[in-house]
């Protein structure tokens, strides 16, 4: 499966577009694989690293099993962050469903499980407008994935989508002008 | 919008903000359509906007996933794969029982061994993840290596190992049916010693572990399991690293177990991901005692981002254990069998010292090894000084006054009193409040107080001191030495401040220092003596009491007076001042030896102290310095009632323990041992010796000194092996304070020798004779004739003759060299005799037994010696063929035995038989 990765990369790198989509997948579950360790892991004394940390060490331990170089990381760091993406919106779905469907009466009383609440909508809203911002240009999505799901610095972003850092930093102004926009609602 | 117009805006947006910002006007007035000029002005001001939507919140985004996986959402589940896996029936040569958890490297399954012949059960890890192949698989068979290295009853075994039909690896460790250590404390509402022991018990496991080389990396009360008897098994080196082996492997495996870590035991260098050493596994056992003892953990982390596991881990000081215990914690404390209260009191002191240098951020500061962190905590169960030096003074008082309790109790007494006085101070500040110029004057005063008594104490931080936690003693040179100038302007505070910290340097036993500010304080009280009689009067007693201890003759006694003058007339009822001036005046006259004053004043100092109340302590110090004043008198009698109340005193307020019970105690069992009370004396000298040993530690030299006594008593009371024990002991302790050479070495030497001889053991007798010889300084050199005495006498016992007659010619020269009476040189005499008599010369014996009468004859009566001499005599002429003389001298031995109040029995018998031996050669010779 690593060997699979490499060659995927190096598909990618060398102009293979479709190379990336065939990635995602099986990063994805590899980091699912990870996750589900650790989980277990951490399940059998009780003590919870948070998901997030857990993943963003899943994350590097991949980076590191892989043996990628260091080119291809910066490449694998934007698949990576399309996997995250995945798994959020997949918690945030379920979380959304569950309180829709669940019947109980929600009585949120901690700061804790608003946040979570709002936030399990604020991902999925994302998730939706930057579908819309792909349709018309897909690089200022891949940019907010970099930034928002894979929690990519500017630098890292411009290294993972092979582009300067300035057209980094202007894609992200005009990505977030166009959420913004759409979190506003269409008239 | 359509998408067309999307692509239009946005293109515009995209040319608008490569502009500089004056140059954007024109562009969008070139924007001929309206309404698409609007849309682009719209989104350059969202552009330009300061709310981001685009915050992702870690925290929030982590709790959404764990909120979903909790509430056992089935989408979520799938999506992270945590679907189950099915069991197969059996793995190698082992059935699989049930699955008892999942762990970070695979599963662990309890199993049971096919076909073993007998039952054995195991607990199977197995990986059965993708990832089992390459560097998981080969950590996984370096666990398997370092688990065969490990051999410890401590630590869970390794049984087996293989893999399964799909390739993945397993290893199968001792099953372990038992609970984690914290909760079969609780749940056995284990006491904190019961608790100390059983972590004492974990880190010999780990000690054992770190001496082959293995760290465990993941100490934790899950990993921890105790049995139902009790006994404690490690479980999981499933994170373990070899030491030394780790730098040959594969670098990346390395940086990947460096990430494996529980975040609430993980320790800073964990954390951080630098090297991991021995010292990770010290920080996680002090992670263990905080949480045995307090019950809660050192750190939690709980559901929180690196950054802040770092910052909790690698920065945050976890509470004091004893500060972690509020009041309320009544069911956390009934666990321990104790209140909150005590539970807090327990904790503090030691216990917070020792987990406190486990849990130091930085691994060069805890404790070097796991065997140093258990001495410490038996140091503390002994009372003994720790390894681990504690962050405020407060402990550094607390021990020093533990471990010299007598006078040293004091330097705490003082330092108490001064912040006493500081508390005076500021309330007769407020008191005074209208009268403003005192009031002032008295505030200046107080904060003057204050401020030195904060200085005083600063240097004990190590941060402020420079790291090295400093002494009382240091404390004092470097304070003090600093603000003493700047005392000029109140001459009452500073005669008070150099009375308390000369009181304090002359309890640590420097006088020289506390004479230097004492004079300082006379020469300020002098000059006070109106307004402050009573400052006055306590600065002289110190004085007079530091003097009194010196050689200075007449001024103790005048200071002391002085002292006492001025607090019997004070207008106030100071009676328990005078009382202390009364017993220190007492304490001077003893050493005088003027033993009739001394105990008029003790006795008064003691009447004046009862009738005050004064603490109990006090009032047996007094009967205490009595003792010692009867004792001078020869009266033991009244010794004994004195020490018994004083022992009754000390009991209310100090634990048996205590050093100074463990003195009286064994004072008192000489006062009986003196009065022939044998029996009664026995237990006491006991528990004498287990007091001094618990408090001061096992081979403190008082406790040879004690073991010395006890030897005594056991040979009294003819238990003659126990009396060479304890005299053994007693010269081991000895031997280590004091070397070879020296008077109390060799006393004890000569006492074993003497139970010894009794014993018959007289080879043995001899040897320790000989040592008692050698070992004796110059300074004691009258001592040396009785060691040397005793070593021939055994040496005759033994019928070593000629070794006896070189020792008996050496004690001669020794004897010739210094003064010595006629009785000497009889005694001398008297055993070249015997000696003699051993060689079979009896021409010799005849001579020097003659000469023995001769000199024993000049002085007084000589007692069972002279008999002796003439039993020799008569003996010696029996062996010259003269039984008629020889029977006259048996004769005049046999009646100066008789006439004796206790005539010897065995000497008798012995003269009697040789007498009718004599008897009848001579009647043979008649014609």
């Amino acid at each position: 499966m690593d060997a699979e990765i490499t060659q995927l990369l190096q598909r990618h790198r060398s102009g293979e577009r479709a190379a990336f989509d065939a990635l995602v997948p099986i990063v994805y579950a590899r980091l699912r694989e990870i996750a589900k360790r650790q989980r277990r892991r951490d399940g059998l004394g009780g003590e919870t690293l948070s998901t997030t940390a857990l993943l963003q060490e899943a994350w590097l331990q991949l980076v590191d099993e892989t043996g990628v170089d260091w080119q291809s990381r910066t490449h694998f760091f934007a698949i990576c962050a399309r996997a995250m993406r995945r798994i959020l919106v997949d918690a945030a779905r379920a979380r959304c469903r569950d309180k829709r469907g669940g019947g109980q009466p929600d009585l949120t009383l901690t700061p804790d499980l608003v946040a979570i609440d709002e936030q399990a909508e604020d991902i999925l809203a994302v998730d939706l407008a930057l579908e819309q911002l792909r349709q018309f240009n897909e690089r200022l999505a891949q940019v907010v994935e970099c930034r928002y799901f894979g929690g990519l610095s500017e630098e890292e972003t411009a290294a993972a989508l092979d582009t300067s850092l300035r057209t980094v930093q202007r894609d992200w102004l005009r990505a977030r002008a166009w959420l913004l926009k759409a979190f506003q609602g269409e008239p | 919008m359509s998408l067309d117009r999307r692509i239009e805006i946005d293109r515009l947006l995209m040319q608008a903000l490569d502009l500089e910002d004056d140059a954007r006007p024109a562009f969008l007035a070139a924007i001929e359509d309206a309404s698409l000029r609007a849309d682009v002005e719209e989104m350059l001001a969202l552009c330009a906007s300061d709310t981001d939507p685009l915050a992702l919140d870690a925290a929030a985004a982590a709790r959404l996933i764990d909120a979903a996986v909790e509430q056992g959402s089935p989408a979520l589940s799938a999506s992270l794969g945590f679907e189950d896996t099915a069991l197969p029936e059996q793995i190698g040569g082992w059935r699989i029982l049930e699955r008892i958890g999942q762990g970070g490297m695979g599963e662990v399954l309890k199993v049971e061994r096919i076909d073993a012949g007998f039952e054995q059960l195991g607990a199977m890890k197995l990986i059965r993840s993708g990832f089992a192949i390459g560097e998981f698989a080969r950590r996984f068979l370096q666990e398997r290596q370092i688990l065969a290295r490990l051999n410890h009853p401590g630590i869970a075994s390794l049984l087996d190992g293989g893999r399964d039909a799909q390739g993945h690896p397993y290893l199968v460790m001792e099953y372990v049916d038992g609970a984690p250590i914290d909760q079969y404390c609780d749940g056995k509402r284990l006491g904190v010693e019961a608790r100390i022991e059983l972590f004492i018990e974990v880190c010999r496991a780990v000690a054992h572990a770190h001496r082959s080389l293995v760290i465990h990396r993941d100490l934790k009360p899950s990993n921890i399991l105790v049995r139902p008897d009790g006994r404690v098994k490690l479980l999981d080196f499933g994170i373990a690293k070899v030491l030394g082996d780790g730098e040959g492997g594969d670098p990346l495996a390395t940086r990947i177990e460096q990430r494996m870590f529980t975040p609430d035991y993980a320790s800073p260098e964990q954390v951080r991901g630098q090297p991991v050493t021995t010292a990770s596994d010290v920080y996680q056992l002090g992670l263990l005692l905080y949480e045995l003892l307090c019950g809660h953990r050192a750190q939690r982390v709980g559901n929180t981002g690196p950054a802040a596991i770092e910052r909790i881990v690698c920065e945050q000081d976890p509470t004091r254990p004893s500060q972690s215990i509020g009041s309320g914690d009544t069911d956390l404390a009934l666990r321990r069998h104790l209140q909150p209260r005590q539970l807090r009191r327990r904790l503090r002191g030691d216990l917070d010292t020792i987990v406190g240098k486990a849990l130091q951020k930085n691994p060069e500061r805890r404790y070097g090894t796991v065997d140093e962190l258990i001495d410490d905590l038996i140091r503390s169960r002994q009372g003994r000084t720790l390894h681990a030096r504690p962050d405020t003074w407060r402990y550094r008082m607390g021990r020093f006054v533990r471990r010299h309790p007598v006078g040293l109790a004091f330097a705490a007494l003082t330092l108490g009193l001064l912040s006493v006085y500081l508390v005076t101070l500021n309330l007769q500040a407020r008191a005074l409040e209208r009268e403003r110029d005192r009031a002032q004057a008295e505030a200046a005063k107080a904060r003057q107080v204050q401020s030195l008594v904060q200085r005083l104490f600063e240097g004990i931080d190590p941060d402020i001191s420079g790291g090295e936690p400093l002494s009382v003693q240091a404390l004092l040179d470097r304070s003090f030495a600093q603000i003493e100038g700047e005392l000029g302007a109140h001459p009452e505070v500073r005669a008070e401040l150099l009375l308390t910290v000369g009181d304090v340097y002359q309890a640590l036993g420097n006088r020289q220092r506390a004479e230097e500010l004492l004079a300082q304080a006379q020469t300020l009280a002098e000059g006070l003596e109106a307004e402050q009689p009573l400052l006055a009067a306590r600065v002289y007693r110190s004085r007079g009491r530091l003097l009194g201890e010196g050689n200075e003759l007449a001024l103790p006694d005048e200071l002391l007076a002085r002292s006492l003058r001025l607090l019997r007339s004070a207008t106030t009822g100071e009676s328990l001042q005078v009382a202390e001036t009364l017993f220190q005046f007492a304490e001077l006259k003893r050493r005088q030896n003027l033993p009739e004053q001394a105990k008029a004043m003790g006795e008064e100092a003691l009447e004046l102290r009862r009738a005050a109340g004064a603490d109990v302590l006090r009032i047996a110090a007094s009967l205490n310095q009595l003792t010692m004043i009867e004792r001078g008198l020869g009266r033991h009698a009244q010794a004994e009632g004195m020490l018994r109340e004083s022992l009754a005193l000390m009991a209310l307020r100090l634990p048996d323990a205590h050093p100074r019970i463990g003195e009286v105690k064994a004072d008192l069992a000489m006062v009986l041992r003196r009065q022939g009370e044998l029996e009664p004396a026995l237990p006491l000298y006991l528990e004498s010796i287990d007091a001094l040993r618990s408090s001061r530690g096992q081979h403190h030299p008082s406790v040879g000194i004690v073991l010395g006594n006890l030897g005594n008593l056991y040979a009294q009371m003819d238990r003659l092996d126990e009396a060479e024990a304890a005299h053994r002991e007693a010269l081991l302790i000895h031997g280590m304070h004091f070397g070879a050479r020296h008077a109390r070495v060799a006393l004890a030497w000569n006492e074993l020798g003497t139970s010894l001889r009794r014993r018959g053991k007289l080879e043995e007798a001899i040897e320790a004779f000989r040592k008692a010889v050698a070992a004796l300084p110059e300074s004691h050199a009258a001592w040396n004739d009785a060691f040397r005495r005793n070593l021939i006498i055994a040496l005759i016992e033994a019928g070593q003759a000629q070794p006896a007659l070189e020792e008996l010619s050496l004690a001669q020269r020794l004897l010739q060299e210094a003064d010595h009476s006629d009785r000497d040189l009889a005694i001398l005499h008297r055993w070249r005799a015997r000696a003699w008599l051993l060689a079979g010369d009896h021409q010799a014996s005849r001579s020097e037994a003659l000469l023995a009468i001769e000199r024993f004859g000049t002085g007084e009566d000589g007692g069972p010696a002279l008999a002796d001499c003439f039993h020799v005599l008569g003996e010696a002429l029996l062996g010259l063929d003269k039984p008629a003389e020889g029977a006259e001298a048996l004769r005049t031995a046999l009646s100066l035995y008789e006439g004796m109040t206790t005539p010897p029995t065995s000497a008798v018998t012995q003269v009697r038989s040789q007498l009718e031996r004599a008897l009848a050669r001579a009647h043979e010779r008649l014609p």
